[in-house]
């Protein structure tokens, strides 16, 4: 019997032997895929100061809470729009998305805002991507201003290549509101 | 009486009623007066061997022996006579004697095949039945669901239900629970699969195993850990001692998704050496897109490949076996069912077609899940002289799962999830003799177990690194007298988990919990009637979950979910007391019923809870869901009658009824599979023309919505009941002596009914498969 009782312990000391093993990662994991910052530039035609809003969430979905800031918009304006993407370690993931622009497209939507806008970008295929747009501002106004980024839309879609999300499908990689935006 | 019913509660007891109805039908006309009685025993340890049959050698008298291994006979002559006695699985003995009075012959019984495990489960013995409620499918019963995966396989039990991703990812459920609350011990080894998520089922080769069985009831004293609910054990059939080849080969076919299967095992025994054999067996498989009644359900394909291999000495005094098993499977993952944010979820659940539906394809994209998993084992026995059986047993297990996500840039080749958890066990355990009537086990369990993320993902692992150890003794005592069996266990665990990871803000988190656990467990079966045919089992049992590392440190955006959720590292052990009472009777010749109601009080039950507030995120805002920990009820009872029609017509009925509630919040809790009936109408037939078993069944199975299901905290209300019908046609075609051509054909969703499951995670985004025809062939040799 206590040989059997002496060969189960050895059997249990085998597996304890081998417990100090180490598991600790050697450094944390560059999300560099996750946008973490969000710029929408407007330019004003004809000269003046670059209007900025942005969306920072520096450590992701989760954690702390994003930092957002807005500039007000003049009205009777035009402004050429342009927007940055960067992930956390700061790679410039709009350049990805222009790299894959069949792939994506942005789409904005304004509520109680005198504001419109055209694309002035392309894709390969001729249909818009939306980096790059032109904006059109009335009367002074105060309203919400969002910016969606669909990837793998399908641009061929009733309305969509017009900046009409209904049809376009595909998954969001970005939603933002700007609230309470002023035109004045 | 000859019936045999669709899943075999207990191959012991037909075996019983089988010989029973034997002995009843040689009537007696013999008009000579002596009794011959006695008691049959195994020969090594002195246990009586209930079941054994005595018969004259002139095949005039029968006899059979009770739970205590005694036999009677009567109506013998005077004179010299040779009796037989046999028993499964042992030599036949035969003793001569000269009868002129009343006489009593004891006969020793040896057997002549002993397995590690499985040969003793064919015939339970004694003292060896579950107090808890045990079910299995094995023999022509598993046969008919052969190229099903575990999960939906073990549908068949009463009260096994299952969780789903779209059709081919299935979990089993177990009264209500699944995952780290069930236990699946796969070739003796607790599987270790990362089975904390629910899109991640079992990486089990259903070809490789045959016999597949449910114990429902808290089993943490034998098992350990998370034997919550009960635990399925599936087992491959004992090593061949024949010396004969033997072997088959299936080949299935399915019309939903265009899939087919091939399977082949390959065994022999030896003439040479005394008790050993081997076995090789695999199988392939592929399918494509699955259907739904109105579209196709596209990036639902799957592959993959399966082998596994034992080798292995059994003798009666001593035995060695070593099992090793490789599961490859790549599983596609509905392609609409992948979603950026809350918008799109809500676009999904309000559109009637999944926003992503292409032509039929066998092509696997992105999103999908690779895995593969290894598992081997060495063990062994050794029968000590007036002591036991020692059994020890040595498993390992790795598992490396990648999950690939649609991704940016030339992500898509790189996985957005890759794990690799190695678990290593061993196991002893002391099973000893009958002592004054007292039958038990001492064991001795120990784990070790280390989960890795392998880096180069690109994204922040859902999961920590880790080791887990744990080290559990148990000691199960049950005492035997007439047709009471009572049984009391008990078992200490320990364990102990080392964490690492680096948190959202890059801090390294290195933590150290250890959790220290007891678990008892009392049974009762009582056997009754003339012969003991009815039964009523009753078990009293608890049983512990230490929280889980998802429970403990997940952090973040679940994308499948659509979901913020956190992870509480100051969760407790959740624990659980549980009562399953089961009745089997058979209240006329042609009614047998079998009846189970379950009852379960959790502690600190953990769950995933809906929070108030939303968490914004640069993809919008998301729900948030925090790991807490409630006290609950879950309570049920499972009812199946089978109803012999005569003529080999049967009829079975089956409800199923479940209930929950969180006592904290006085809600319900999420995801418990809902009310159930199922109803089947059958005919089977030994023999019909040229072909052999012949088995026919129409399948019904109600589902209602499920109304107890929290209000709050989920997209969508849980989808409306649904009513599916099915049928089976099964034979056999004998060739030439030893060859068995089987056939086979079902349908399954018959009328091709559009439905969705409230257990289908993918519910949200689309319908469940359409009408499915599958094809059956095999060759056993």
């Amino acid at each position: 019997m206590k040989k059997y009782a002496l060969l189960s312990v050895g059997l249990v000391a085998m597996l304890a032997s081998c417990s100090d093993d180490d598991v600790t990662p050697s450094e944390p994991v560059n999300e560099e895929e996750v946008i973490t910052k969000m710029t929408v530039n407007f330019v004003p035609e004809g000269g003046g100061d670059t209007l900025k809003f942005t969306f920072e969430d520096a450590d992701g979905p989760g954690g702390n809470d994003p930092v957002i800031t807005k500039d007000d918009l003049k009205a009777n304006t035009v402004y050429n729009t342009s927007i940055g993407l960067w992930s956390d370690e700061g790679e410039d993931i709009a350049e990805e998305v222009s790299e894959e622009d069949n792939e994506h497209q942005f789409f904005f939507e304004v509520t109680d805002l005198n504001a419109t806008y055209v694309y002035d970008d392309e894709d390969g295929d001729g249909n818009p991507v939306g980096l790059k747009t032109i904006w059109t501002t009335t009367d002074a106004s105060t309203g919400d201003f969002q910016v969606i980024l669909r990837h793998e839309p399908n641009k061929s879609a009733s309305g969509v290549s017009e900046g009409d999300i209904t049809n376009a499908g595909g998954e969001t990689d970005i939603e933002v509101v700007f609230e309470d935006v002023k035109i004045d | 009486m000859r019936l045999k019913i669709q899943y075999i509660r207990l191959a012991s007891l037909s075996l019983f009623w089988f010989v029973v109805g034997y002995q009843l039908s040689m009537a007696q006309s013999d008009p000579c007066n002596l009794t011959l009685t006695g008691k049959v025993m195994d020969q090594h340890n002195g246990e009586p061997l209930p079941f054994a049959v005595v018969i004259s050698k002139d095949g005039k008298h029968r006899a059979s022996t009770n739970l205590d291994g005694v036999y009677r006979m009567e109506g013998l002559c005077e004179g010299t006579c040779t009796f037989v006695c046999k028993h499964l699985g042992c030599t036949p003995v035969e003793k001569t004697v000269t009868l002129n009075t009343n006489s009593a012959v004891d006969f020793y019984m040896e057997h002549s095949i002993e397995s590690l495990d499985t040969a003793e489960i064919i015939v339970k013995k004694r003292g060896e039945e579950e107090t808890r409620t045990e079910e299995s499918l094995q023999g022509q019963s598993l046969e008919r669901l052969r190229g099903r995966s575990l999960g939906k396989s073990l549908e068949e039990i009463p009260g096994v239900s299952t969780l789903n991703t779209g059709a081919t990812i299935s979990k089993p459920v177990i009264q209500g629970l699944h995952s780290n609350r069930i236990q699946i011990r796969n070739n003796g080894l607790r599987q270790e699969d990362q089975q904390w998520g629910q899109e991640h089922a079992p990486n089990i080769d259903p070809w490789a195993m045959e016999r597949l069985s449910v114990v429902k009831g808290a089993s943490s004293v034998e098992y350990g850990a998370e034997a919550v609910a009960g635990v399925v054990i599936v087992e491959p059939e004992p090593l061949p001692t024949d010396s004969a080849w033997h072997g088959a080969l299936h080949t299935v076919g399915y019309t939903n998704g265009w899939g087919g299967q091939l399977a082949g095992k390959l065994q022999k025994g030896s003439a040479k050496i005394d008790g050993f054999g081997w076995r090789v067996q695999g199988s392939l498989q592929k399918q494509g897109d699955n259907r739904a009644p109105d579209y196709i359900l596209t990036n639902t394909g799957l592959y993959g490949g399966n082998v596994s291999t034992g080798i292995g000495l059994n003798r009666k005094k001593y035995g060695v076996e070593a099992y090793y098993s490789y599961v490859s499977q790549t599983t596609g993952i509905l392609r609409s069912a992948h979603i950026g944010n809350l918008t799109d979820l809500e676009n999904a659940i309000e559109s009637d077609r999944p926003l992503v539906v292409r032509p039929f394809s066998y092509a696997i994209n992105n999103p999908k899940q690779k895995v593969k998993h290894h598992l081997a084992k060495v063990e062994g026995y050794y029968r000590i002289s007036n002591l036991g059986k020692l059994k020890l047993r040595y498993g390992y297990q790795f598992n490396r799962r990648k999950e690939f996500d649609i991704r940016r840039g030339d992500r898509d080749s790189i996985p957005a999830l890759d794990i690799k958890l190695s678990t290593q066990t061993v196991d002893a355990i002391l099973e000893h003799y009958t002592i004054r009537r007292f039958k038990g086990k001492i064991g001795v369990n120990t784990f070790y177990q280390k989960n890795l993320n392998v880096a180069g993902t690109g994204i922040r692992p859902l999961i920590p690194n880790y080791i887990r150890q744990s080290f559990g003794v148990f000691w199960i005592e049950r005492y035997i007298k007439g047709k009471m069996e009572l049984e009391a266990g008990i078992r200490y665990e320990h364990q102990r988990l080392e964490i690492a990871k680096f948190d959202q803000s890059k801090t390294l988190i290195q933590q150290t919990k250890n959790f220290d656990n007891v678990a008892g467990s009392l049974g009762w079966i009582q056997h009754m009637g003339e012969d003991g045919k009815n039964t009523l089992r009753i078990n009293l049992g608890t049983a512990f979950r230490p929280p889980n590392v998802a429970e403990l440190y997940s952090e973040g955006l679940h994308h499948g979910a659509a979901a913020i959720e956190i992870g509480d590292s100051t969760l407790n052990t959740e624990k659980t007391l549980k009562l399953v009472a089961g009745y089997t009777f058979n209240p006329k010749t042609w009614l047998n019923i079998q009846l189970e109601g379950h009852f379960s009080y959790f502690e600190d039950f953990i769950f995933l809870e809906p929070q108030d507030e939303a968490v914004l995120t640069i993809q919008g805002a998301f729900p948030l869901f925090l790991y807490k920990q409630t006290d609950a009820l879950v309570y049920g009872g499972d009812l199946s009658a089978l109803f012999d029609l005569g003529k080999g017509f049967f009829f079975q009925t089956k409800p199923s009824l479940l209930f929950n509630r969180d006592l904290d919040k006085k809600d319900f809790l999420p995801f418990f599979p809902a009310n159930r009936w199922g109803n089947n109408l059958g005919y089977q037939r030994d023999s019909l023309g040229a072909f052999k078993n012949v088995y026919f069944l129409i399948r019904t199975s109600a589902v209602t919505q499920q109304r107890f299901a929290p209000k709050e905290g989920d997209f969508t209300s849980p989808p409306d009941g649904y009513f599916l019908t099915g049928i089976e046609l099964d034979g056999e075609l004998p060739l030439g002596k030893d060859n068995t051509l089987t056939l086979g054909l079902s349908v399954d969703n018959l009328f091709n009914v559009r439905y969705r499951d409230y257990l289908d995670r993918l519910r949200y985004f689309a319908d469940e498969t359409g009408t499915n025809v599958w094809l059956r062939v095999g060759l056993k040799f």
